[in-house]
């Protein structure tokens, strides 16, 4: 770039009468001789290539965050209810074992091997006064088999003025998936 | 001649002229992310019902509700339509509304010092707010169910919703605790005849997504705080029939509650009742079931999200409220200097002695031969001795030819080959024949006694420079009408502060006056930025010498007519800016007037030039989510304060300036699409810097891309608008139509694209 301040300073007349400059001149401001790239431009590329990868060190968290966001927005745990006594007392199939041969749709609910166990007792439990097998293994915490176990001894009685207190317990192993 | 340089260039610079693109990619993502964390926390912040739950609520139909259902036993499967009750002389004890931080372990504690277990109905957002109670609920070996996300009335939420209400909660249970539930407290629920319509097509819904509905038979009624005994009561059965009893652990002062457990439980286990989770007192399989891996790490991941942008959020909310305070605390300062400004310089004789010696008036001019010679003529109407000395920097318009054909006295031009307006103004000072400078931009017309009033502050020997005051001559249109009110603004608030707080950033290189010695001591003007009237005003002011605001010196300016003109001067004024900041950046430590700069103006700039508008595109969200979940009132009513502020100061700026306030009707049009440009040019400015990134106009190619202006250059004043300054978008055509006279017509028929920023940076925040 062309640069006129030399020859511009050879042209300068001195101004009678000023000072020499303002009182509290200090750097003389000249720096910028020193310096003739521009300011900021880094012409190596190193820079820009650097912002890029920042970039995208913030953008794939970000992007990653709205993903996850819209992942648990459009999923979810399936859950399954449990066996409920069926109020048709024609259903009613009067042997616990009944539970047995319909067991394959249980591991299904995303628990794994222990719930297949688990149900098939605890539907015999109720059923039929059965207290041996009353939900015992059923929780995984130790402190509620005292509780469950007297349970079904009266099991029958309550249930008995709104629902029957037969069941079917092969019938309503999958009731969720019903329509 | 410039193509060979360019060329030259091109060989030796290794930078690829690939436009940077990540902070627009970076920028969106970001403003997504936001928006995706705002709608969230919206959703479980704003939705959330907080109604109480046994609060009384308008009674439905109940007509389709099975009659099986409404006398059957409180626990439903909706699906099949079964239920089942608790046996006799057995009770649930069922808890809503946690897991609280302060009274589920109160009662967890109560549970488990009388050896009982009871269910909690987790609301989904508590338990992603406190995962630990959830767990210790599980692990105390209580039954967990859930309450849905956002307590949220299922049977008045539409289908989505509640599918959206039961798999969210299901997932914060699945996260904090590691297993899945079935049991459903459907809020505001009570007992199996009080189902309603609505809620039965809620509990069927829910059955057919596997859940089990778990009313009550026996209310406590606890949310009423009616006193312990009366919960005690209210908690009692009447008779040896099983109960499942309602309470809540959170939504309140729950300490009735606790008290009341401790003495209901010994009290009912005296009469011979046993206490079981639901699932137990119904004599069912445990429902509760180990999640599986991926639903434990969804539910992880749902919870940390909500964390996090809690987080974030109130991180925000707290900058955007500092924002807010920062810039009403600008805007009292403007005014109360503005203030000042005008009592000190109205009393006159403020400079000493008049200044009559003349003046050397430099016109830099590439490609101006619009509106050179209107520019010429009205400096030569000055009431003032002036030299004028036109710098033609390489023209191919014929803008020198223009300016000799006219033969005036007293103007020169002196030729050069096109390098730049730095080197054209350095031509000019090391012709000038005057010790007193003023450079005019080439599109710029003076007013008669500009010349005049520019140089009388030089009486006082501290001053180096002085800035006028520019004012832009086409506001037709609302971009011209706007840019009209922030130069008015910017010129006659921001600047008297500038003044008077002796830190003058910028002098505008379309009107400005200057010492020659004070150049010469600094070495001319540098050409190290894109803003060489800041940087030249930094480096003045660095070298000890005042800068000053002459608001009496009147230029009148061409404002850039079209978005992407605008687009094209803001980016260059606002990267120069930044340019001229850095390099001048050690004047933050140094002391005397260079520190003045440093620490005031320099940190003002960067304040409300730099990092509030960065911080803008938040406020426009947050704008949004506040207009949707917050209270809209409020919102609007926050941003009618800040416009309303904004009003005043124009106000006051226009009044001071002598302007009609006509003009600022178009505020509050503003917000709309002006402050986005600036902010969104901020942003650009600041990426290009730090990834410095060549600009397409630096250097060598800084005039690559300009066009030679079209139309006659002698149509001064006569000339009707414009037809480029008919812009093309519409809706400001639109507006333009709807102001019947326009007080100003542009002094030549096209905008030519300056290739030099006149920058006048009129300082008037973007930031807002």
């Amino acid at each position: 770039m062309t640069r006129h301040s030399g020859t511009v300073h050879e042209d300068t007349r001195p101004i009678p009468g000023l000072p020499q400059g303002p009182p509290d001149a200090g750097a003389p401001g000249l720096e910028h001789h020193g310096d003739p790239s521009p300011v900021f431009v880094d012409t190596s590329g190193r820079r820009q290539r650097r912002v890029r990868r920042l970039g995208w060190v913030l953008v794939v968290p970000a992007a990653a965050y709205v993903l996850l966001l819209l992942s648990t927005l459009l999923g979810g745990p399936t859950v399954h209810s449990p066996l409920l006594p069926d109020q048709q007392p024609a259903a009613a199939m009067p042997s616990p074992p009944a539970a047995d041969p319909d067991p394959a749709p249980e591991p299904s609910t995303a628990s794994g091997t222990p719930s297949a166990t688990r149900t098939a007792p605890a539907n015999a439990a109720r059923t039929t006064p059965n207290p041996t097998g009353a939900a015992a293994p059923a929780t995984p915490t130790a402190g509620s088999a005292s509780s469950t176990s007297a349970g079904p001894t009266a099991a029958a009685t309550p249930v008995a003025g709104h629902g029957k207190p037969s069941s079917a317990p092969g019938q309503s192993n999958k009731p969720s998936t019903k329509p | 001649m410039s193509k060979n340089r360019r060329r030259a260039r091109g060989r030796r610079g290794s930078v690829r002229n690939v436009p940077l693109r990540t902070h627009w990619l970076l920028l969106t993502t970001l403003v997504l992310t936001l928006s995706a964390a705002l709608l969230l926390q919206g959703y479980t912040q704003h939705m959330f019902d907080s109604t109480a739950d046994g609060a009384e609520r308008e009674q439905g139909p109940a007509q389709a509700v099975p009659a099986q259902i409404s006398s059957g036993g409180p626990v439903i499967e909706g699906a099949a339509g079964r239920t089942a009750g608790p046996q006799a002389r057995t009770i649930a004890l069922t808890f809503d509304d946690g897991p609280d931080p302060l009274w589920t372990p109160q009662i967890l504690d109560v549970l488990r010092r009388n050896g009982v277990h009871a269910t909690f109905f987790a609301v989904g957002t508590q338990v992603a707010a406190h995962p630990e109670l959830a767990r210790r609920i599980v692990a105390d070996g209580h039954q967990i169910g859930l309450h849905t996300f956002t307590h949220t009335n299922l049977g008045t939420a539409p289908g989505w919703r509640r599918s959206l209400e039961l798999r969210e909660s299901q997932l914060a249970v699945a996260g904090a605790t590691g297993v899945t539930s079935p049991l459903l407290r459907p809020p505001y629920s009570s007992t199996s005849d009080a189902l309603t319509d609505a809620d039965w097509s809620a509990v069927q819904s829910a059955g057919e997504h596997g859940y089990l509905t778990v009313l009550t038979t026996q209310d406590s009624e606890d949310w009423r705080r009616p006193g312990v005994a009366q919960i005690v009561a209210n908690s009692t059965p009447k008779d040896q029939a099983g109960q499942i009893v309602l309470m809540h652990d959170a939504g309140g002062d729950r300490s009735q509650t606790v008290t009341a457990l401790e003495q209901l439980i010994p009290k009912l286990k005296a009469a011979g009742f046993r206490f079981g989770t639901v699932s137990e007192a119904t004599a069912l399989p445990d429902p509760v079931q180990r999640a599986s891996a991926a639903d434990h790490w969804q539910g992880l991941a749902l919870i940390t999200a909500l964390r996090t942008s809690d987080w974030v959020l109130a991180a925000l909310s707290w900058l955007l409220w500092a924002a807010g305070a920062i810039s009403v605390l600008r805007a009292v300062a403007v005014l109360v200097a503005a203030r000042r400004h005008k009592r000190m310089r109205g009393r006159g004789k403020a400079w000493g002695k008049p200044v009559t010696e003349p003046v050397t008036v430099i016109v830099p001019a590439y490609n101006e031969s619009a509106g050179i010679e209107a520019a010429v003529r009205s400096l030569l109407a000055s009431d003032h001795p002036v030299e004028i000395i036109v710098v033609d920097d390489g023209s191919t318009d014929g803008t020198a030819d223009l300016v000799e054909a006219l033969r005036l006295p007293g103007v020169r031009v002196i030729r050069q080959q096109n390098a730049g307006k730095p080197a054209a103004l350095n031509t000019g000072i090391a012709a000038a024949s005057c010790n007193l400078l003023v450079m005019v931009d080439g599109d710029t017309v003076f007013e008669p006694d500009a010349v005049r009033m520019i140089v009388q502050p030089f009486a006082n020997r501290r001053v180096g420079a002085v800035s006028g005051n520019a004012k832009v001559v086409n506001r037709g249109g609302l971009l011209g009408r706007w840019q009209h009110i922030e130069y008015v603004v910017g010129f006659n608030l921001d600047r008297r502060l500038f003044d008077l707080a002796e830190c003058m950033p910028t002098v505008p290189g379309a009107v400005g006056a200057f010492r020659r010695e004070a150049l010469l001591r600094i070495g001319g003007v540098s050409d190290t930025t894109l803003a060489e009237d800041t940087d030249l005003t930094m480096a003045l002011c660095r070298d000890g010498w005042r800068v000053v605001y002459e608001e009496r010196a009147k230029a009148w300016t061409e404002a850039p007519a079209s978005l992407g003109a605008l687009w094209k001067q803001r980016y260059r004024w606002c990267y120069g800016t930044l340019q001229a900041m850095w390099k001048h950046r050690g004047a933050l430590t140094q002391r005397g007037q260079a520190g003045k700069l440093g620490r005031r103006g320099l940190l003002y700039l960067l304040m409300f030039q730099v990092l509030l508008p960065l911080l803008a595109p938040v406020v426009d969200v947050f704008a949004v989510y506040g207009l949707v979940f917050l209270d809209p009132v409020r919102i609007i009513g926050l941003w009618s304060a800040f416009l309303l502020l904004q009003v005043a100061m124009g106000l006051y700026a226009f009044r001071l300036d002598k302007e009609r306030p006509g003009a600022l009707w178009s505020l509050p049009l503003q917000q709309f699409v002006y402050r986005q440009l600036m902010y969104l040019v901020v942003i650009q400015s600041v990426f290009t810097a730090i990834a410095g990134s060549r600009l397409r106009w630096q250097r060598m190619e800084r005039y690559g891309s300009l066009t030679v202006p079209a139309g006659s250059p002698l149509q001064a004043t006569t000339a009707p608008t414009p037809q480029s300054l008919a812009l093309a978008d519409s809706w400001v055509e639109e507006a333009r139509s709807a102001v019947p006279a326009m007080q100003y017509q542009g002094y030549h028929s096209a905008i030519p694209e300056t290739p030099w920023s006149q920058y006048h940076d009129p300082g008037q925040g973007d930031a807002r």
